[in-house]
């Protein structure tokens, strides 16, 4: 059996695309960056959600894999997909990216063989989690009807029952449930970082004051600076290249990447995404900008900040940094504009 | 705004302090005067910017030590969420409603008292919302 898989990639610099229409109606004039904090390209304890999804196709014997943006409403779609079936894919995974999932695809094919529909949709028990195969006839009778409803997203299909662990990406409160259970061990997800003590997670080029208080399970992504009299954790992710000042606490919060905290907050279960925080227990998003507690920074602006901070003695800096406070290329970069064959 | 003992003081709206530090000025005035009891009302405000969370840090700062009670009005969840990152509601009490704050009983004031509460001072002293940004 020829099989092709697509990813279908949401592009954090169209966050919309990634929204559902509940989320849409909480915030109908939240900014695109408001709306960022739903996409589900933001790293999980350094982890890129669509290399985890790419692991996973990799280990079924998939003729080809492409990336592909978020245009699955489109009428370009299925032509594209009919493109690959004439190309002599004969099943097409098409994985939409919304979800965690740890699914043994293998398992998801074999059922798909077995029922002999011409669509099997994976299901956890609130609904889809866009993951699809489809057969030829399938691709072939959704590429007639060139209507957008007539998506692989929208078509009928056979459920698969998927009963293991899953997380929603497009929620807020999730990804920080998700990010618990990685850092407690009770998922497969493991922080994307070296653990330097008990449930303590850094990462490369990061460095953390030797009066910071670290209560794990705790995860500080690469290059990120955690200054004097600041406490993280419990079940706190700080991801890459951020500025934590000093006093500032997080705990049971995700810090996304390339963003400054203040001196002096308190941040508890919250995502802060630049200058925008929401509250995981009230849904509140607040801009911190105009009273000045955090402000996104550039990957530029968090490495001038480190070259000129003298490393204190006896200071935790992570590893790599000796070879000079190295700021590894993201692995989060946005959503392809046009389709891309993954190198297997 | 009085109340028995207890003095109300709004903030008006960001857009309508034509002259902050006159609004500033009255303010402070207002506290210098004021009873045990002083009850501080943002719910003019949907947010709160540097310069108010100054102001609220420095009202907090001018009744420490007075044994004055300054509590906050915050009608606006946002306003809230943002006095609870910048820790002033963990040395301030703040109510979600003007009721809410005048059913609270009015502290018994020791007049010998030189502090209220020294540690909830420097803390506020400690808080940073004004800190600026790199």
């Amino acid at each position: 059996v020829e099989l092709g898989a697509v990813i279908v990639v949401g592009s954090n610099s169209n966050p919309s695309t990634s929204m559902n229409a509940g989320e849409r109606s909480v915030f109908p004039e939240a900014s695109a960056t408001v709306r960022a904090l739903y996409s589900p390209r933001r790293p999980i304890l350094g982890n890129d959600a669509v290399q985890l999804w790419m692991d996973r196709v990799r280990t079924l014997k998939v003729a080809g894999l492409w990336l592909a943006p978020d245009d699955s409403g489109s009428r370009s779609f299925p032509s594209r997909l009919a493109d690959l079936i004439r190309q002599g894919v004969e099943k097409l995974l098409v994985i939409k990216l919304k979800s965690y999932a740890e699914m043994d695809l293998s398992d998801l094919l074999r059922f798909h063989c077995e029922k002999r529909n011409p669509v099997t949709d994976a299901q956890d028990a609130r609904g889809s989690l866009g993951v699809r195969l489809l057969n030829r006839s399938a691709v072939d009778s959704i590429a007639a009807n060139v209507q957008p409803s007539c998506s692989p997203i929208a078509h009928s299909a056979t459920h698969y029952r998927f009963r293991g662990y899953t997380k929603s990406l497009l929620s807020s409160q999730e990804r920080q449930d998700l990010v618990r259970d990685a850092l407690s061990g009770n998922c497969a997800l493991r922080p994307a970082a070296r653990q330097v003590q008990d449930q303590v997670w850094v990462g490369e080029g990061a460095m953390i004051d030797e009066s910071v208080r670290m209560i794990g399970p705790v995860f500080v992504g690469s290059g990120t600076m955690v200054n004097a009299g600041a406490t993280i954790g419990p079940f706190a992710s700080i991801e890459s290249n951020c500025i934590v000042d000093c006093g500032t606490s997080v705990a049971r919060s995700t810090v996304l990447p390339h963003t400054f905290l203040a001196p002096g907050l308190l941040v508890q279960n919250s995502v802060v995404d630049g200058d925008y925080l929401e509250s995981l227990e009230s849904g509140t998003v607040i801009s911190l900008a105009a009273a000045r507690l955090a402000r996104r920074i550039r990957p530029a602006t968090a490495k001038r900040t480190l070259l000129r901070a003298t490393p204190p003695a006896n200071s935790f800096v992570g590893a790599g940094s000796e070879a000079g406070w190295k700021f590894p290329a993201t692995n989060c970069v946005d959503g392809p504009l046009a389709w891309v064959r993954v190198e297997l | 705004v009085m109340a028995d003992e207890i003095k109300i003081l709004r903030l008006p709206k960001a857009s309508q302090r034509a002259q902050p530090r006159a609004v500033k000025k009255d303010l402070f005035a207002a506290l210098q005067a004021a009873g045990p009891r002083v009850i501080l009302d943002l719910s003019g405000q949907s947010t709160l910017n540097q310069a108010d969370l100054d102001l609220v840090l420095d009202c907090a700062a001018r009744t420490a030590g007075r044994g004055v009670q300054l509590s906050l009005v915050a009608t606006s969840p946002a306003t809230r969420l943002l006095l609870e990152v910048t820790r002033v509601a963990s040395v301030l009490p703040v109510f979600t409603s003007m009721a809410e704050a005048l059913a609270q009983p009015t502290p018994t004031v020791d007049p010998n008292s030189p502090c209220e509460n020294p540690a909830e001072t420097s803390s506020i002293s400690g808080a940073s919302p004004s800190r600026s940004v790199p």
